[in-house]
């Protein structure tokens, strides 16, 4: 009989107590225990950056980390930073520019946009790029992606000078 | 009249609802009591199982059911794709599928399968399939359909022998995947003798459920398809297997069961780009008109054809059209062989076949001593179309993929877009002569050009329906595969109607709730379901305006930005009229979309700045510039997006994306994204996308295709522009470093 | 993934006794980045994995006057961002940042890193069997396919090593500390590498009951600097076809101590003494640097079709030569 490992994540602000096989992954818990679905799976080795998800505020990459790895940890997915309001102005830029195309990839990299923003709060184009260099959009809307990053660190962040 | 929506950026419908994961996929989909289900695939590229035991895997606990070839309906999913068989044809191909309590012992159970293989000659590449004594893929010989595709304008033999010279030249495209992010998947349930299939699909109408219900013996009434969000088509995920395998995995046990490929299950056992091997000669009068153009293609097919066989005729689509050419022939071979199957992809054949044709033009051009722009600006197919006689009937819709003369177009600005985008990148005042530039880092400027169909001779229907509560439902049977084509047919409908968008709720992609449509492909959308969406929105406007004025009692009004407007009425909200309504106000059509007098044909130019670093044969794209004859935008932000992506995507396959198959066994080497390397965000260049054409007087709002055409001239040119920087001419895509440097040593660029 | 056993020893002699009680067939989990593709595609089954990150001296990052002490589970993201590695240690802030993708850095160790699996794309397709996988034979030495493959030093197995970061660690003299059932060693991380030739299934000297403890680098004079280019098919995200790490001093307008390590080329990561002893004393000029790049390129015997990287790798050294110079 393969082991069973009782573990508790604090997903999205909730204490969840599971049990898990060791070579379950994150995601796995996630998409199909918790029914937390905004992770995709889209590559399931840490390829793409679709699944991404903060533990403890960083960006990770749920497919690629078993969720005994994780125990004891806070998970946040793309569902319990949508209820925030310092989501609003990111979800806004997305939108405004049209940042995508079949949507696949935004959950991921809306998630890893919004750890960057709060690490860095104005980042310039280059820094956006660098930071979300590992995550891949195939409809290839990346500069529209850049353009709402950017414009939500604006949003988010205004200075003076902006118009 | 002015427009109020169409040529506006209104939000893409169902984009915030993607940010926030609230829209579903199919694979995010669960059902009561649901399995979920894995597939065994053939470790040998040709082979006859002669041996398979499933038993021991049924008894592993919380494992439903196992089918192989022996479980399955004998009817095929496509002329030579059976549900399963005994005769595996590539690595990859499917073997047995098994429904579990989880995935983790679906995948268990697979282990448990034991199958024996008689292990068969393999064939991979085109050529070799070709040849009498090659393993035959399938019992009819591997030449799909048993012959050449051959078509041809005028004569070709009498257009060379009035040619003053003539060129040639040997070009090679590979074997690559679109591997969309969403995987393939689909959910089957069944209720008593009734079906409901989610999966990832272009077409539900059109492919799947007809399939479904021929395979599985059911009533089409009976099957119900719905594809709830598309995580990527680019021409893709067609094929039916892994709807069939599910349904019959859910009706054996009695479950709804889930069926998902896995990242490396994508890349192999989606379909794949064909590799294509193709030799084309031009002859060109004194003055370097071309007077005979004639291209030939083998494509490597793979082991199942499905809609692969489309892509071949469009490899030719350039060589037949794109400059005035009195005589013009293509010949096409669609080969299979024991590789992955190919299948469509975005451009179908017209990127490789323009990759061979605007190559060997801009040879012809140097070698002339014609800049490469003033030879396309001379010779290039005009409003005018091409000289010679009309074949089609008079009374009969012009065909999707011309060879005749005769016939204009309905619109042509190619020479607008070969101007603007010259202008724009500066292709005057910046282009050195090919091969003049020096040190390791070279700089080169190089263009192409491209034309192509969409949507003509497709079939569409549209519903509009104004509800009492002062919506209207707006029911279209196409996927909107994430390129945004609810937004566009929205716009449309919004626009006839006289109403703002957000009072549309759009109906895609649900046999049960929508009027039959044609599969989400060919760039046809805006073109075929537009013309139907614009005539049923007119037919409600009708009914609405008509109850209106009787209610309003006023001889007649009219509806702008949803206010009625009347004799005396000022602005009064159309959905404060409709609440009494006693049922709906319907508007309904039905078109075939095309043209009994004009070719429908969108066009392109695009340009590049390249650098290539001579000493590690590295190419980087600097800027580039993307020309095109979309007819109307009917909106400006996705447009642009559209074509930025569809360049950036291509632009990855000019470079690197290739599917690298061991020659000894079969097997893909590199089914992940890591290996198999796309475009990354750090990787692109600025892309400009001008829009220099008027509305075309045919199409719904003057708006033609735009779902292809920028991934039509650009692997040509990037070749052209490293032409540029290096005096060599690649013939091979991609252009690796190992490729650069192979050719530039070749032809004495760089020491030996 | 086939199904394991997980234990999370809170002590590195724990963590030995976890590895011992299953020879074999226990592994240890730093990261997991690369070990877990490894299980997903079947390369590898284990019956227990041990994890390393409850083990707290692992996780020491210290810069003294002597020199770095890096724990086996600092993560690459430390690396590249810790305000610590500055002057000589750049170097090795420059190699972390080249690995992978940020999520990747941040889960990822030094010691994962540096115990990393090669590329060879037919060591990674569980569907054709070679040598290290325990099959018959090498069946990429004929493959078109050669980008991960060698210039240099192959036996039977042609797979190059591909760490980003022990060719910058070579350079900068680095130690590695080992623990196992019989105590603490100690050795160069240059020896810490094995080619095909002493054991094609492994790339490090590293026992099955062994841990990768620590990596020591020892000071270097102040004014010495180094830097990593990294040569791969696509910008980021990607795993080396070449890579250079070259350091050096400059007193008086030449070189001292000099150091050339190649990546990608090797089944082990390439220290080309040859190269350095070219480039010292002298000025760093371009005929320098070709001459150096040449001399490390010397003993290149490439494969059927992988002799472009040897115009990438003189490329890329001769160009990390003269970056130096300022």
């Amino acid at each position: 009989m393969a082991q069973r490992i009782p573990i508790t994540l604090h997903v999205n602000g909730h204490p969840q107590a599971l049990s898990v096989e060791p070579r379950t992954t994150l995601l796995e818990v996630l998409r199909e225990q918790l029914d937390l679905t905004g992770a995709k799976r889209a590559c399931d080795r840490g390829e793409c950056g679709a699944c991404t998800v903060l533990v403890d505020g960083q960006p990770m990459f749920a497919c690629h980390v078993l969720a005994v790895q994780v125990r004891e940890r806070e998970v946040t997915t793309v569902e319990g930073l949508a209820r925030r309001a310092d989501f609003q102005p990111l979800l806004e830029a997305f939108v405004a520019h049209d940042a995508g195309q079949c949507g696949y990839c935004l959950p991921g990299f809306a998630v890893a946009a919004y750890a960057l923003l709060r690490r860095l709060p104005r980042p310039d184009a280059w820094q956006i790029r660098w930071e979300l260099v590992g995550h891949i959009c195939r409809c290839n809307a990346y500069e529209k992606l850049v353009a709402a990053v950017q414009d939500a660190g604006r949003r988010l962040h205004p200075e003076p000078e902006d118009p | 009249m002015p427009l109020h929506v169409v040529g506006t950026a209104v939000p893409r419908l169902g984009l915030a609802e993607k940010v926030t994961g609230a829209a579903r996929y199919t694979a995010d989909l669960k059902r009561p009591g649901m399995l979920y289900a894995r597939l065994l695939r053939s470790p040998h590229a040709h082979a006859r199982i002669v041996h398979l035991d499933a038993s021991e895997a049924l008894r592993l606990p919380g494992v439903h059911a196992v089918l192989t070839y022996r479980d399955v309906p004998q009817e095929r999913i496509d002329a030579d794709l059976p549900v399963l068989d005994a005769v595996v044809r590539f690595v990859g191909d499917e073997v047995a599928a098994v429904a579990a309590e989880s995935e983790a012992l679906a995948e268990e159970a697979l282990r448990h399968i034991r199958v024996d293989y008689e292990v068969l000659p393999a064939v991979f590449d085109a050529e070799a399939a070709l040849k009498p004594a090659a393993p035959a893929v399938h019992p009819a010989g591997n030449l799909v359909g048993g012959q050449w595709l051959v078509v041809e304008r005028g004569n070709v033999a009498q257009g060379f022998a009035e040619a003053a010279r003539v060129f040639e030249g040997t070009f090679h495209t590979q074997a690559h995947a679109p591997v969309g992010m969403e995987t393939r998947a689909a959910l089957a349930e069944w209720q008593g003798e009734r079906l409901t299939v989610w999966k990832t699909s272009r077409a539900v109408h059109a492919m799947d459920r007809p399939i479904l219900a021929r395979v599985l013996g059911l009533p089409l009434e009976h099957v119900r398809v719905i594809c709830p969000n598309m995580g990527g088509g680019f021409g893709n995920k067609d094929e039916s297997r892994v709807a069939v395998l599910a349904a019959l995995l859910a009706r054996r046990t009695g479950r709804p069961v889930r069926l998902e490929y896995t990242r490396a299950e994508e890349f192999v056992a989606g379909r794949s780009r064909q590799a294509a091997a193709m030799h084309l000669r031009i002859g060109v009068r004194a003055d370097g008109a071309p007077v005979a153009i004639d291209m030939q293609a083998t494509m490597n097919a793979g082991a199942y054809v499905a809609t692969g066989m489309r892509v071949t005729r469009r490899v030719g689509q350039g060589a037949l059209y794109l400059y005035t050419c009195p005589h013009a022939r293509f010949r096409g071979a669609t080969v299979y062989t024991n590789r992955p199957p190919g299948g469509s992809f975005r451009g179908l054949g017209a990127p490789l076949g323009h990759f061979a044709l605007e190559v060997l033009i801009d040879q012809i051009a140097v070698a002339l001593g014609l800049d490469p722009l003033e030879y396309r600006l001379r010779f290039h197919v005009t409003a005018a179309g091409q000289p010679g006689q009309r074949t089609t009937p008079p009374h009969e819709l012009l065909p999707d993929e011309p060879v005749e003369g005769g016939v204009p177009f309905s619109s042509n600005a190619l020479r607008e877009c070969l101007l603007a985008g010259a202008e724009r990148i500066g292709w005057w005042q910046r282009r050195q002569p090919n091969g003049t530039a020096t040190g390791p880092l070279r700089r080169g400027l190089g263009m192409a050009m491209g034309l192509y169909k969409g949507g003509v001779g497709r079939e569409a229907e549209a519903e509009v329906r104004i509800t009492p509560a002062g919506r209207v439902r707006v029911a279209i049977g196409n996927v909107d595969v994430g390129q945004g084509s609810a937004t566009v047919l929205a716009q449309i409908a919004a626009e006839a109607l006289g109403v703002p968008v957000d009072h549309l709720d759009m109906v895609l992609a649900d046999t049960e709730l929508t009027p039959p449509a044609h599969i989400t492909a060919g760039s046809s959308v805006t073109l075929s379901s537009g013309t139907a969406v614009k005539l049923a929105a007119e037919e409600a406007r009708r009914h609405l305006l008509e109850y209106a004025a009787a209610r309003l009692r006023v001889p007649q009004v009219r509806l702008e930005q949803g206010r009625l407007l009347g004799d005396g009425e000022t602005g009064l909200d159309w959905r404060s009229v409709v609440a009494d309504l006693p049922g709906d106000l319907v508007g309904t059509a039905r078109v075939t979309a095309g043209s009994r007098t004009h070719l429908i044909n969108a066009f392109a130019a695009h340009f590049a700045e390249v650098e290539v670093d001579v000493e590690s044969g590295r190419i980087r794209v600097l800027r580039y510039v993307a020309a095109h004859d979309s007819g109307r935008i009917v909106h400006p932000r996705m447009a642009e997006n559209q074509v930025s992506g569809g360049v950036l995507q291509f632009l990855s396959i000019a470079l690197r994306e290739e599917l690298y198959l061991d020659p000894r066994t079969g097997v893909t080497l590199n089914p992940s994204f890591l290996e198999h390397k796309g475009t990354s965000i750090v990787d692109f260049p600025p892309i400009e996308v001008l829009f220099p054409a008027p509305p075309d007087p045919l199409a719904p709002y003057g708006a033609k295709a735009l779902g292809e055409p920028p991934v039509v001239p650009v692997f040509a040119t990037i070749a052209n522009a490293v032409a540029n920087a290096t005096g060599v001419w690649l013939h091979q895509v991609p252009f690796t470093p190992q490729r650069v440097l192979q050719a530039l040593r070749a032809q004495g660029k760089i020491p030996a | 993934m086939r199904p394991f056993r997980f234990v999370e020893p809170t002590s590195l002699a724990e963590a030995v006794r976890c590895l011992q009680a299953e020879p074999g067939k226990a592994r240890l989990l730093a990261g997991g980045s690369d070990l877990l593709a490894e299980l997903k595609d079947e390369l590898v089954a284990y019956d227990c994995l041990v994890s390393l990150a409850k083990v707290p001296e692992l996780t020491r990052f210290e810069v003294t006057e002597r020199g770095l002490y890096l724990g086996a589970m600092v993560t690459l993201a430390q690396l590249e961002h810790d305000p610590r590695l500055h002057g000589p240690y750049r170097l090795l802030a420059e190699a972390a940042r080249g690995v992978a993708v940020p999520e990747i850095r941040a889960q990822g160790t030094l010691g994962g890193n540096l115990c990393q699996r090669p590329r060879c794309f037919y060591y990674r397709q569980a569907l054709t069997p070679c040598l290290k996988k325990g099959g018959p034979d090498c069946p990429a030495r004929e493959s078109p396919y050669q980008q991960y493959l060698v210039l240099m030093g192959g036996a039977g197995c042609y797979s190059a090593h591909p760490s980003d970061l022990a060719p910058a660690l070579i350079a900068l003299d680095a130690e590695v500390d080992l623990v196992g059932p019989s105590g603490a060693r100690s050795l160069p991380l240059e020896r810490f590498f094995i080619g095909p030739e002493v054991d094609v299934q492994r790339e490090t000297a590293l026992a099955p009951d062994e841990i990768l403890t620590a990596v020591r680098v020892p000071l270097l004079p102040s004014g010495w600097r180094g830097t990593y280019l990294k040569a791969r098919e696509r910008t980021a995200g990607d795993f080396a076809v070449v890579s250079v790490a070259a350091g050096y001093a400059l007193e008086c307008g030449t070189v001292v101590q000099p150091r050339l390590v190649l990546g990608g080329v090797a089944p082990v990561p390439w220290r080309s003494r040859q190269a350095e002893a070219l480039l010292a004393g002298q000025a760093p000029t371009p005929e320098a640097a070709r001459r150096c790049a040449e001399a490390a390129l010397a003993a290149a015997q490439p494969l059927p079709h992988n002799a472009y990287k040897v115009d990438i790798a003189r490329a890329l050294i001769a160009r990390t030569i003269l970056a130096l110079a300022g």
